[in-house]
């Protein structure tokens, strides 16, 4: 049952729905992690996702990337599957993902935004190149254009990947908690890319543990395991709904799946 | 073995210094130039090994064409093709099997490999021990190789293989690249994880077959793994690492080849060793992080503090001059009076300080520096006394600290512009 | 004041490593004598060195690249060997897969090695294992020996033809010697009662010698060391020695202790068995000769010893006296001396 959502923003380019899920189910080695998730997410959104460890966040934006196979349920990006909708969907992966002794600069890795559209034997042309300068000056990064990705703080790191989301020119962009581990300062500086890139039309779905600033975002999923709610924060962003998701109500489940899998405790 | 030794004597007497020199040039031109290509792939191969910290597959892979390499040994003799077909089989086979142990048990990625690879190497080994009677498979070449053995056969099958390598590589530099630095995202992008990881892995068992005659197994992984070791630890840029390491790959080759026939010892290894001496001078002369950069950095800072020590102590005597009577090396007592008078030296050929008896006398520029010092020394005093800190360690720890005086000046802001310092001196303006 | 930490140990080690560089550096090999300009003859196994020795004295300067103790079936040749092979304006080697990791290098050669046992007077034959690889152990058959004799005389004239005259001299004499040899060790050989004559040794080096002297040969092992052995082994020959109540089996020199252990393991088997079988304390010389020097030092030595060493165990008489006064066997006999153990390889 999808939720409707009043927008603040009114809804932007193509009817469909930036990212649409119904009734995805997703297991992890025959545990489920999520189960039955409704989502519609309307082009333009800053959408935040919250819920506690495990609660299946990084699970839902793995799948929505076609990372991880499901067991029921549809997605479907800009009314697309999302094997059809590759170039339209960026991946912003927490920063400890990636390998930051790696030999590249600042600008190669911005440039492997456009890797997806060279296919496995283009090469880059000029036209690359000036989107990748376009997405550094955006992100407020040329001047380390060259300098190499270890020099990086955590904030420019954090930056260097919302740059190469960028240069993809993807419409839909996944941040897996782009504020883990930045101070303030840098947050605030983060957040207010985040907000330009949406009021430019991007779509963006952002993974975060942070609560202090879920009022700045256009709607809130309060996912664990299922979805708990889902709506503008100053709806949805209650003490009642808060406990619901961080309180135990999911571990009666998880006993029952577990007992479903190992046979009862008389058989065992 | 004093036997060993007479032939030794013998030949040493009879191959001079040059023709040892010039032999590999000479009349084993082959087996030269076998072996640096050989070195020269396996440096290029290595880049990607080291970079997807895949040592341990690369090494796996070389002990587990055993098997591949003996079967095909089996049905088509010593045909080249055959010998491909086998290791290539092989090498794809334990690359399944890893990604299968490691997905269905509980083992981990470094489990695996050495579950697998050992099964294979024991494998290859029985069926060694099964040949037909009369057919002879030399498992210690295998293993350490025999450059002086490369033929025109050896040579062929490199030319073969070379430019395949060499060309799939080029082709998918950039996938193959975003597939090292960041595989998740190579996955959302669209591109086959699996199959790019298959193709290197293909292409490093044809190599290792490549490498059978001239280093042989064992060494083959040391020619992957150290000559990208080196050009790690020393270049920024991916395209500079795999030229670097391509480079060193076929240099370690040569050099060891020629080391070898000065000293006559086996190729293979003195190869390996010369990579490896090669990787300890890059860890001790790297700019930046090597061990000689670290020590003359280390060095500076010493010297540089130990300057700046002086200057300040010569503008405490200038404050008390009831203790002028006191010298430099007595005051700065642990430091070495030898240290004490370089720092003397190079003070006053900046113009900081004038040499003089018994002591150098502060120039005016020097006297303001001082000044600098003694400020931040007795702001961080201050700062340290309403932090808390004890006073009997106030002045040691202060002592440290105050080489850092860029942080002077936020200190004194953060502090309330203090006019003295816990025990009562005052703290200096800056001028200006 | 407080200096960052110092080099310290970390010095220390480095300026060592430096000394220690620059002292080997420093080492120089002793200056090389008078310039040699004779041309270089290079050999493989110590046999054929020996004969490339008698029949060149001085006119060209022989190298023998398998020391006396080593085993020409597994020896791994060395850069340096490499470079000898080149330097080489000849080449004298056994041949039919003797020197196994050397034949590559024969083939890049030319018509400048010569394998002496490869030969249409020579019948080869065919190992029982490695099933079907011809046994290169021809020389210890002094006739065959002859053959390479001649072949020997024959290069050495082409490289060298001012040596002619020479070369035809030493090799007639030694043709000579080579023929008084094989008459005698007949004889001595005619000295073992019939039903002792069998020969069993650590591996299969002596086919042609029981052949051309009338011994039937067996062994632990097949016709090459490189190979292992088959299983059983042990027992069929215990088996062997019992059923024909064998006085003396072999040790050899140059095989590996594990080898000659195999044939004490029969020894004890067959005793076990009920023949009290013995393994005299002189190892015989299959595939190498003694150091140069000793009394087995040299083919024809070598052979005498071999003969004496198995005559006198399995006749239990002392053949000395029949094979003195032959040329090559020193002015007086020297007292058997105890077991020599064999270079382990």
């Amino acid at each position: 049952m999808a939720a409707e959502v009043s927008v603040r923003r009114p809804p932007r380019l193509s009817a469909a729905p930036a990212l649409e899920v119904a009734g995805l189910t997703v297991s992890y080695r025959q545990q489920p992690v999520l189960r039955h998730v409704d989502v519609a997410v309307p082009e333009g959104q800053l959408v935040a996702v919250i819920g506690p460890n495990g609660a299946g966040k990084s699970t839902l934006l793995k799948a929505v990337l076609g990372l991880l196979p499901i067991d029921a349920g549809e997605i479907r990006v800009l009314g697309r599957p999302i094997a059809q909708a590759r170039t339209h969907v960026a991946y912003v992966p927490q920063t400890d993902s990636a390998d930051w002794d790696f030999p590249i600069t600042v600008r190669e890795v911005v440039l492997m935004g456009r890797y997806r559209a060279l296919g496995y034997f283009g090469r880059p042309r000029a036209a690359d190149h000036a989107r990748v300068s376009a997405a550094l000056e955006t992100v407020g990064m040329t001047a380390y254009a060259d300098r190499h990705i270890r020099q990086l703080s955590g904030g420019q790191q954090q930056r260097v990947f919302l740059a190469r989301a960028l240069a993809q020119e993807a419409r839909v962009l996944l941040l897996d908690e782009p504020f883990a581990g930045v101070d303030a300062r840098t947050e605030a500086a983060i957040f207010e890319l985040m907000d330009r890139f949406s009021q430019a039309g991007q779509t963006l779905i952002v993974v975060n543990h942070n609560l202090q600033i879920l009022d700045r975002f256009d709607a809130v999923l309060m996912l664990n395991r299922v979805v708990i709610a889902y709506g503008p924060p100053a709806e949805v962003v209650s003490a009642d709904n808060l406990r619901r998701l961080y309180g135990g109500r999911m571990s009666f489940v998880d006993e029952a799946e577990r007992a479903l899998r190992e046979g009862p405790a008389d058989v065992r | 073995m004093s036997a060993e030794r007479l032939l030794a004597e013998s030949a040493a007497d009879l191959i001079t210094w040059q023709e040892r020199l010039l032999s590999p040039l000479i009349d084993h031109r082959l087996q030269l130039l076998c072996s640096v290509v050989v070195g020269a792939l396996l440096g290029l191969l290595g880049g990607f090994v080291v970079l997807r910290r895949m040592s341990l597959i690369g090494d796996a892979i070389a002990h587990a064409v055993l098997p591949g390499v003996v079967i095909a040994f089996l049905l088509v003799s010593t045909g080249v093709t055959g010998l491909f077909v086998g290791a290539l089989a092989a090498g794809v086979v334990t690359a399944v099997a890893i990604s299968l142990v490691t997905r269905f048990s509980r083992a981990k990625e470094d489990a695996a490999i050495g579950i697998v690879f050992t099964a294979m190497f024991a494998v290859g080994v029985i069926l060694i021990s099964r040949l037909p009677a009369g057919t002879h498979f030399d498992l210690k070449c295998f293993l350490f190789g025999d450059p002086l053995a490369i033929t025109e056969t050896d040579w062929h099958s490199i030319l073969l293989i070379a430019p395949v390598v060499v060309g799939t590589i080029l082709l998918l530099f950039h996938p193959l690249k975003l597939l090292s630095f960041d595989p998740v995202l190579a996955r959302t992008m669209g591109f086959n994880t699996s199959l790019l990881h298959y193709v290197l892995m293909i292409l490093l068992s044809a190599t290792i077959v490549a490498a059978l005659r001239s280093v042989g197994v064992i060494m083959a992984v040391a020619m992957l793994v150290t000559p990208a070791a080196t050009a790690y630890q020393l270049t920024n840029r991916l395209w500079l690492l795999l030229t670097v390491s391509t480079a060193l790959g076929g240099l370690s080759a040569a050099v060891g080849m020629f080391l070898a026939f000065q000293f006559n010892n086996p190729p293979g290894p003195m190869m390996v060793l010369v990579a490896t001496v090669v990787f300890l001078l890059a860890m001790a002369l790297a700019p930046e992080r090597g061990f000689l950069a670290v020590a003359l950095r280390r060095r500076r800072i010493r010297r540089h503090i130990l300057e700046e020590d002086v200057l300040k102590m010569l503008a405490r005597f200038e404050e008390a001059p009831q203790r002028a009577g006191a010298s430099l090396a007595a005051a700065l007592t642990p430091a070495d009076p030898r240290a004490i008078g370089r720092a003397v030296e190079d003070l006053a050929r900046d113009g900081l300080v004038t040499r003089g008896d018994p002591e150098p006398t502060l120039t005016s520029v020097g006297r303001a520096r001082a000044q600098e010092m003694l400020r931040a020394h007795r702001l961080w005093e201050t700062y340290l006394a309403q932090e808390g800190a004890a006073e009997r360690h106030l002045h040691d720890e202060a002592e440290r600290l105050e080489h850092a005086h860029e942080l002077a000046e936020e200190l004194d802001r953060t502090l309330g512009r203090p006019a003295a310092d816990p025990q009562g001196k005052t703290i200096p303006r800056p001028e200006g | 004041m407080q200096a960052p930490p110092g080099l310290g140990p970390l010095h220390r080690v480095a300026v060592g490593l430096v000394l220690a560089l620059l002292a080997l550096g420093g080492c120089e090999r002793p200056p090389a004598g008078p310039a040699d300009d004779r041309p270089l003859v290079v050999t493989t196994t110590t046999m054929i060195t020996d004969l490339a020795r008698q029949l060149a004295g001085d006119r060209v300067r022989v190298v023998g690249v398998i020391p006396p103790g080593l085993n020409p079936h597994t020896f791994e040749p060395t850069p340096d060997t490499s470079v000898l092979f080149r330097k080489a304006r000849l080449v004298l080697y056994n041949g039919l897969h003797l020197e196994g990791k050397l034949v590559h290098m024969f083939e890049g050669l030319g018509p400048r090695a010569v394998a002496l046992a490869e030969d249409p007077r020579i019948v080869v034959r065919a190992s029982e294992w490695p099933q079907g690889a011809p046994d290169p152990h021809v020389w210890w058959n002094a006739r065959h020996f002859m053959v390479f004799t001649e072949k020997a005389r024959d290069a050495l004239i082409a490289l060298d033809p001012d040596g002619a005259e020479t070369y035809r001299r030493a090799a007639a004499r030694y043709l000579a010697e080579l023929e008084t040899l094989d008459g005698r060790i007949r004889q001595a050989v005619a000295r073992i009662p019939p039903e002792r004559r069998y020969l069993i040794t650590s591996h299969d080096a002596f086919y042609y010698y029981g052949a051309a002297y009338g011994l039937t040969v067996d062994a632990v092992l097949g016709t090459s060391t490189d190979a292992s052995p088959l299983p059983l082994r042990v027992q069929e020959l215990a088996r062997l020695v019992v059923q024909h109540r064998i006085p003396a089996i072999f040790h050899e020199t140059a095989v590996s202790e594990s080898l000659n252990e195999l044939v004490s393991r029969v020894m004890a088997q067959a005793a076990k068995d009920g023949q009290p079988v013995m393994i005299p304390p002189e190892p015989l010389y299959s595939d190498s000769l003694d150091v140069p020097g000793r009394p087995a030092g040299t083919y024809l030595g070598a052979l005498r010893e071999n003969t004496r060493i198995i005559v006198s165990a399995l006749a239990g008489e002392d053949v000395r006296p029949l094979l003195q006064g032959m040329p090559g066997s020193p002015a007086t006999v020297p007292a058997p001396g105890p077991a020599e153990s064999p270079d382990g390889r």
